[in-house]
Order: structure tokens, then sequence, then C-alpha cells
């Protein structure tokens, strides 16, 4: 069985924003402060000279178990079989649940379709026509990486399997099909 | 690399679109819908896509343009076109929002009262027959004056890296020889001029390292990852992730330093002293690759031992090469470099040379006893770095295969910027990388190139020879326009014919340009918006957008690989905007110099200038498109579907010179030792700028700093390229204060009660020009520098998004050094300090 998902490889991000004006085009986003579909906020650690920058690609988890799908109250939140978290847009009454209950900050609403809404991996517009998600294909660090989680074959199975890429706040038990490689330093 | 990419989209290609709804789950009504939709884009007939090449900066990375109900929807990366190999950064995607810019100039502009230039105001709209009539008249005037000359034809980076042969072919058909791109001494001119007499290339699109083998790379003056460049940074990007080992030197944590293993924040404009204490390390522990040294560069060429100037050098007749003496081991004589058996690399001699006893000894020799003095301790005082790194990183460098010191791309910026270059690429020369796996490697574009000189009736060279400058090393000299703009010296320019760029916004001390361009006679500017320059135009010429124009072809720069590639239409102009090569003929047309256009033109492209212009006359750009594309024996329906065309991958090219192939220096190897700056210093003799051997020069402005008294350093951001990209709202809105601001030391801010976002004032101490914009306060840069970024500081207030962002204009702070030329040609534009107060 598919089972989409992102390994979001840290080592080689370089926080160019590539993924974020992509996908804003791509899917024809509000693309302003809190409403897109992907973000890049970048972090500081330690005090000069002794200083480490992470720059931190966020997006919709695509949850196994999505609390925003099961706080829904008309099913407009949904997941398709092979694992896409998904907001039909006409269902959607604006409720905000799903707001609230994501613990990545992953939604917003997007007042212009009266409707909540979130990354899909550009699954009908891509994905569905063969293409991986815009994200991935623009990406100049090769740091996201889209496939079939299931699949050994792919890089992203591959990856998935060996342990090297992590999911955010496993602790809530949502079980994140984007999982992160994290930033090491060689030297 | 891209092959792995194809792969998984292949995989991909197994959820087809029927067998993928099939796992679609939900409620039915959503299945339905969802299905729906998905049916209507697949099926969609009003989309489409045609291969194109981003114009968003100079690497013109290979893109497809998506339409969709005529409107472009999406940009998305190429993967036939080996420079950027499927890769697309933030402002190659936001090209989208350069067409539906509403900023942008929309209609041709007419304004008579000259005495508004500067502002937006008196334009009058008007359309392509008035505007190009009145244009024609004025260049006109000049022409049937016999002063042709007195007008110039200038540009930025489009005419200069893209659309030159274009423009020049215009220039010339007119009569003038003034035709002025970048400014190569503001732009790359000290670091390819460096790279140059030492391997015979050195522009950015020319040579680069080789990220993609490299096991250790050191970056300086550069920020590979944060400029982008995409050609250059998906490689760099993917070495880390590899496991190669980066050090970054550079007083701020780029984007790039962010990437590193190693963040080495070093002073100011002083990683010559850094680079020469490598090179200390490196010869006294003998990590050098020696049997490189001596077969293919000439570090065994006898030097004089008390003035190191060469033995002896005679012209080859053969080949066009010096050649010169070398000590052979097998039997103890001085002979001709190409007939020892086996030349010395190291050692003083006494030898016979045309009947005479002299004292001599190897380039290596000089080199080494040069590197004596300048040890780890000693760059440690000067670089603010400790021994023990200096000393690390040269013993990795030596011994980690390959490792590569990137060739940088920009650098005006200090006067030692020249020897800093070669003493980057000497040390390349040292671990043996040249054009090897790994190494610093040529790009399919630098391996043939031709110099020609510049005709001597041009300004900018009558005004270097009158001040006695290098002439020989003479690239365009925008500087050298401003004398005669203002003061008629050598002789007056009256009138510019624009075809982008952005002078005052990017030429050192705007104040003296915006006087020049207030005292030209006239002004004619071809553009998409209505930067600061463009607003001192009489005449505006609208240009359209890159998806709205069809492309000629073009080689592929900033790629190994040989390759071609061109640029389709994508839609129709969205605003009554012409292809600026449409506009160029169209005036030359009404000057009656149409078919000395194409005379020009096609003795640039090297295609029958006659076929060119029938197939222009029949179809439009795309004619002169299939005219170049049969004459390189490529197939038109290919390329206009692929975008690009490979005609020789890397692995045929790599490893050619100057193994089989001479290099483009005066001896055709690499030359450790300078033949060229041997024979300026001939000329002009001695000065360490000069010097065949790199010599230890310090920055101009290494006293002064403390208090509020900062070293001013500048770079790119990912979110913009230059003014060029500035007004781009959706790059805008990707933007953070790290992009826009002014980069302060957490530390050194709090001292001076300054707190993130604050307005603070900078004012230079070169120039006396304030400027304000936001701090950004953190520990990610040294404290006695600020930075920022270049794109920033527009003045005209049609740009709306770019007004909005403010941030520096650095051109305020950058003084145009009086003694700018008497060194080889070279901006300086970090020789800068700049006072900084909360505003």
């Amino acid at each position: 069985m598919t089972r989409y998902g992102m390994i979001i490889d840290l080592r080689s991000c370089i926080g160019c924003g590539a993924c974020i004006a992509a996908c804003d085009m791509e899917n024809e986003t509000p693309w302003e402060e809190g409403k897109r579909r992907t973000y890049v906020p970048r972090f500081t650690f330690g005090s000069y000279p002794n200083v480490t920058v992470v720059y931190m690609p966020r997006l919709c988890m695509h949850c196994e178990n999505p609390p925003c799908v099961s706080v829904c109250p008309t099913g407009a939140s949904h997941v398709t079989a092979d694992g896409v978290v998904l907001v039909e847009h006409d269902l959607c009454i604006g409720c905000k649940y799903c707001v609230v209950a994501c613990p990545y900050d992953a939604r917003y609403v997007d007042e212009r379709i009266r409707s909540v809404d979130k990354c899909t991996f550009c699954y009908t517009n891509r994905v569905l026509k063969g293409e991986v998600p815009a994200c991935d294909a623009t990406c100049p660090g090769r740091v996201r990486i889209f496939g079939d989680l299931d699949d050994p074959n792919s890089e992203a199975g591959r990856l998935a399997a060996s342990g090297l890429a992590k999911p955010l706040r496993p602790d809530l038990g949502t079980n994140p099909k984007v999982l992160y490689v994290p930033k090491v330093k060689s030297i | 690399m891209a092959s792995a990419k194809i792969a998984r989209r292949d995989f991909l290609k197994v959820a087809a679109v029927t067998g993928a709804l099939a796992t679609l789950s939900g409620p039915e009504d959503v299945v339905i819908r969802t299905l729906k939709r998905v049916e209507a884009r697949a099926l969609g007939p009003q989309e489409y896509t045609v291969p194109g090449l981003c114009r968003m900066c100079v690497n013109s990375c290979g893109t497809f343009f998506r339409v969709r109900d005529g409107r472009l929807r999406k940009i998305d990366p190429n993967p036939n076109n080996p420079a950027n190999a499927g890769n697309l950064c933030a402002r190659g995607q936001a090209g989208v929002r350069r067409v539906y810019n509403p900023d942008r100039l929309k209609r041709p502009l007419i304004r008579r009262d000259k005495s508004l230039r500067g502002t937006w105001q008196g334009f009058e709209a008007t359309d392509w027959d008035t505007a190009l009539d009145e244009a024609a008249a004025v260049l006109k005037k000049y022409i049937d004056a016999g002063e042709a000359k007195s007008i110039m034809v200038g540009g930025g980076w489009l005419p200069c890296g893209v659309y030159k042969p274009y423009v020049v072919a215009f220039a010339k058909a007119i009569g003038t020889p003034n035709f002025v791109g970048s400014p190569p001494p503001l732009c790359f001119f000290p670091k390819a001029f460096a790279w140059t007499v030492t391997i015979g290339a050195g522009g950015h699109p020319h040579i680069r390292a080789d990220h993609e083998y490299a096991n250790y790379i050191i970056l300086l003056r550069r920020n590979l990852a944060g400029s982008i460049g995409v050609p250059y940074a998906w490689q760099f990007a993917r070495a880390k992730k590899r496991g190669a080992k980066i050090v970054v030197l550079d007083p701020r944590m780029s984007e790039s330093a962010a990437l590193a293993d190693l963040w080495v924040p070093i002073k100011p404009g002083t990683d010559l002293a850094f680079l020469l204490a490598m090179g200390h390390v490196i010869v006294s522990e003998g990590l050098y690759d020696e049997e490189f040294l001596r077969r293919y560069t000439n570090a065994p060429m006898l030097l004089r031992a008390d003035s190191n100037a060469p033995a002896k050098t005679w012209d080859d007749p053969d080949t066009g090469k010096k050649k010169y003496l070398v000590y052979d081991e097998a039997t103890g004589e001085a002979k001709a470099h190409d007939e020892a058996l086996r030349p010395a690399l190291a050692g003083e001699f006494d030898v016979e040379i045309d009947g005479e006893t002299v004292r001599v000894k190897t380039a290596f020799q000089a080199l080494v006893e040069r590197l004596q003095q300048y040890t780890p301790e000693w760059a440690s005082q000067i670089c603010d770095v400790p021994a023990e790194t200096i000393v690390r990183v040269a013993r990795e460098f030596g011994t980690i295969k390959p490792a590569v010191i990137d060739p940088g791309w920009h650098d005006p910026k200090y006067q030692n910027s020249v020897q800093t270059w070669r003493m980057v690429a000497i040390l390349n020369a040292l671990v043996g990388n040249i054009d090897r796996p790994g190494g610093l490697i040529f790009n399919a574009a630098g391996r043939s190139l031709k110099s020609s000189a510049l005709p001597d009736a041009r300004a900018d060279v009558q005004w270097m020879k009158k001040k006695g400058i290098i002439v020989s090393t003479a690239q365009p000299m925008i500087l050298a326009y401003y004398d005669a703009i203002v003061n008629g010296d050598p002789y007056p320019i009256k009138a510019a014919v624009l075809t982008g760029g952005n002078w005052i916004r990017t030429l050192p001390d705007d104040r003296k340009w915006k006087e020049a361009f207030k005292k030209l006679e006239d002004v004619i500017a071809i553009d998409v918006m209505p930067n600061d320059t463009v607003s001192y135009a009489d005449i505006i010429l609208p240009d359209t957008t890159y998806p709205e124009r069809d492309d000629p072809m073009f080689g592929v720069g900033f790629s190994p690989d040989a390759a071609v590639a061109t640029s389709v239409r994508a839609i129709d102009p969205i605003y009554d905007c012409r292809p600026m090569i449409d506009i160029l003929v169209q005036l030359a047309d009404r000057l009656g110099k149409k078919d000395a256009y194409f005379q020009n033109l096609g003795a640039m492209l090297g295609v029958d200038g006659a076929a060119l212009k029938s197939a222009y006359e029949s179809e439009g750009i795309a004619g002169i498109r299939r005219v170049q594309v049969e004459a390189k024996g490529v197939s038109y329906d290919e390329i206009v579907a692929k975008g690009a065309v490979v005609l020789k991958a890397r692995d045929q090219l790599i490893g050619t010179m100057p193994y089989k192939k001479p290099l483009g220096t005066p001896s055709g190897k690499v030359e450790i030792y300078s033949l060229k700056m041997a024979g300026i210093m001939a000329k002009k003799g001695y000065s360490e700028h000069w010097d065949p051997i790199p010599t230890w020069i310090p920055p101009r402005v290494m006293d002064g700093v403390g208090g509020n008294v900062f070293y001013l350093t500048y770079g790119r951001s990912p979110i913009a390229s230059h003014t060029h990209t500035a007004d781009n709202d959706l790059l805008a809105s990707i933007g953070r204060p790290e992009h826009f601001g002014v980069w302060i030391n957490a530390a050194k801010a709090a001292e001076l009660g300054i707190r993130d976002g604050d307005m603070v004032k900078l004012t230079s101490l070169a120039t006396g020009q304030s400027v304000v914009a936001k701090a950004f306060v953190t520990d990610g840069v040294r404290p006695d520098t600020v930075f920022t970024v270049s794109a920033w500081g527009a003045e005209s207030e049609e740009l709306k998004v770019a007004k909005g962002i403010g941030g520096v204009a650095l051109n305020k702070l950058w003084p145009m050094h009086e003694d700018l030329f008497t060194l080889l040609p070279n901006a300086m534009t970090q020789e800068v300090l700049v006072r900084v107060e909360k505003a």
C-alpha cells in the first residue's frame, strides 16, 4: 500500500525559501504571514563566535493519527487511502477546531475560499499526475524528498527505514509521515 | 545527481492518475468532488508548458513556464538544462510575480521637460511609433553631426551577460564604440584577473569548484548558498549531505557558514593573510603535489636570484606561448622548459645563460622563501583567527582528497583582492587539483576563451591611456564615463541609451551619477521596471518580461557540460511592451541601419547576417534562433521542446587542461609565477599589487574601528539578486529581517543601546552620506563589523514594493576612490568604515 510522506534533510537546507515560493505559486496560497502551506523559520543557537544556525522547513506532517481529522465535525478534513491529509473546502464550515487541534501549526484560514487550508503534498495538482510536490521539485539543496515511505526502493522509503529521519514531537502519538534528518557537523 | 531524481519521478509515474483515484477515501461526495477536480486539472485544454530561461539573475537557469487560461501560473525547473539540473530558487519561482507586477513600465513614455529628471513627473504616455520616431530622431541628431561616439549604450548584467551581441550590434550600427555593461571593476574584475593570469580563465561563468565531487571545500568572500546561483548552490548544498567537509571564512554567519562544518569569523579583508599562512604550512610540511607542480605549472621556471625577474623567456612561434628556462636535474644545465628531462622544482643554481653565468632559483623556491615569513602566528594576529585553526585547515586541505578552495564570484572589495585570489589559485595548484574531479575545474564556457582588445576610439580606453592605467588589462571602465559626461574628458558623452541596469543605485557615490545623468543631453531607457535610473530618462521604451518573449539561442554558461539553450514565449505581453531586441532593430531600421545591425550581429554570432535578417523578418526573434540552431547542427524542434540540448558532457571535457591542451596563460601552464604580472612590473616598476609572487597587502581600512565605528560588509540574500529583483511582492513576503536589515553583533548592539528592529543610521566615513535601516541584532556577526544586503535602498517611488522595504543604499556609502585606477581597476567597495547610531 502506498504511504506518501516526505523526508526533510536538514543537513543541506540553505534557507533559500525556494520551497515557499514554489508552493505559493503552485497552490495560489494567500502568501502572507501565517497563511502559507509551508514556511522555513531560522533558529540561532549559542553566542558569538560559537553560533549554530538551523533552517527548519515546516509543513503539514500528514499524521497517521491526525488530530485535525478526528475533531472535524463535517468530514471536511480527511485522509486519502495513500495517506495524504486533505481538506474538502466545500464541506469546511470554518469552525477552526482543526487549526487549534494541530500541534504543528500547519493550518490556517483562507478567507478567499472560506475554508481552512494546508499542505496537500500537491496531491491533486501534481502527485496524481505523476509529479513530485512543487517544493520538492524546486529545492536546490535536495532537502525535501517526497515518496512512498513503504517502498524500500524509494529514497524516501530508504531514509524512513534507516532511522536517520525522525518525527517531530513523537510523544504526541500523531505518527507524522514527514520526518526530519537532523543537522550534524562533521568536524 | 539528476539521474536519481529522474528515477524517482519514474517511480511516481506508477501512481498514474486513474489508478491513484481509486485510492481516495472519505465521504462519497468528497471523493466525487476530488475526482472532478483532478479530472479538470488533468484534462484542462487550456493548460500547456513551454521551456524557458530564468532572467531573475545572470545564471539563466532552465525552466518550464506553465500557462493556464492564458495566464502564467507557475515556473518549474527544467532538468534538461545541465546548469541548474532540475533545481530552481525562490527568485526563479517568483518570476511569475515579475510578469504580473503592477509597478511595471506598461507603455512608452516621453518627457520633454528635462529639469524633471530623477522624478516621475512630466511623463506622457504615447504609442510605439511616436516613441520610436522620437528616439530615432534624438540619435540621428548625433549621427548626422558626426558625433555618434558621444552616444553611450549602457546597461547592467542583462546586456553584459546575456544579450551582449544584440546590444553591441546596435551600438556598432549607429557608429559608437561606447558600449558598457556591468562595470567589471565593480563586479568581478580583480578576482577574474587573478585567476586569468594563473590559469587562463577567471570569470564566474568560466571556472568553478567541483562541489559535486570535492571532499573538502573552503569558501571565502562568497556566500554560495545564500546568494544562490543555483548552478553552483545545488552541488554545494548536496556536497554537505554527501559528507564533504566545508569551511567558510566570513565575518558573518552567512547561509553558507550555517551549512559549514567550520565557520571562521575572519576579520574583514584579511583572507590573504590566512591564505599565505596556509601556503606556509603546506610548503613547510611538504603537503604539495610535487609531480603536478613540476609538469603542469611554471613552478620550475628559473628566476634571477637577485630580482625575482624571469631569467629568460621567449616566444614559441609554433604555439604562440612563452617558453622559459628550467634547471634540468638530469644534465645539470638550464634548458628550455619543454626540453628538460627532469626540471628541478626547488633550489638555487649557477647556470650559463647566453654565455653569462647567472645565479638563479626556481619560481617555487622563490614562493617558498616568500611564504617563510607568513607563519600561522603572524596571520593569527592580522585575521583574528587562532593559529591552530589556520594550521588545521591547511593540513586538512593538503591531505583530504579531493580538496578545493572555491574560486569566488564578485570581488572588487579590497585593494588586496587581486593578490587574495592569486593566492587561492596557487593553493589549488599546490594540491594539484586543477581540472580534476573534485578540484578547480573549467565550465564549458571557460575552455576556449578569446580575448579581444577594446577599440581605441572608446572614451574609457582614451581616458585610461591618458591616466597611465594599465590598458592591457582593461575591461569596459564604466567609471571613466563619469568624467566623459561631466567634464568632457577625454571627449564629451552627451547621450545615453540604457538597455537595463540601474547605475544610479549601483555605482559608487550616487550623487556623482545623479549629477552625470542630469548633465546628459538625452537619455533613452529600455527597461522592465521604473527603477531609480529610468527616472532620469526622457524617452522610456518598455521591455517585456522574459516569459513574454522568444529568445535567441545561447550557450549555457555556469555548467561544466557544453550545452545550448533557449527560451520560448509562454504568453503574449500583458502590457504594451516589446522585447529589447525588437526595440533595437526597430530603432536601427528608422536610422537606416538595419542591414548594418544584422551584419554586425551575424559577425558576432558566427552566422550569415543576411540570413539572420531575412529569418528575423519572417519569424521575429524566433527566426534568429532558427538560424543559430541550424548553424550549430541542433534540431530546432528538439531545442524548443526541451529548452536545452547538451552537446558534450562534462566527463569528456574534464581532465584536459592543462594536461592535453595548454591553458590561456602566457606560458600555457598554471602560472605559480605570473608572467603577465611580471610584464606589468617590467613596464610600470614594482608594486605589491602586481608582484608575480603573492605578498601581503593590508586592507586600507584596518584602523579606526571601535566605539560606534564598524567595518562595512555586504552580500546577497536568497530573496534578491540585485536591485533588478527588489520590487517583487512574493520575494518581499518571504524575506525576513536578516534579508533586509543591518546585521549588528548582539553584545555590541547592547553596548550601543540598539535593540533588534530599531532603526539605525549608518554614516559612511568615506562619503559622509547616511542611510537609515532596521537593525538585525544577532550573534552571527563579528563585533567590529556590520553587514547588509546589496539589493535595497530604492528611491524611485514607482517601485512600491522595494520602496516599502527601504534598506541600505550601499552606493551612498561607497566612495568613488580617487586613485581607483592607479592600481589594477578595482572599486574597493568594502574599504569603507561606517558610524552606526540609533536613528
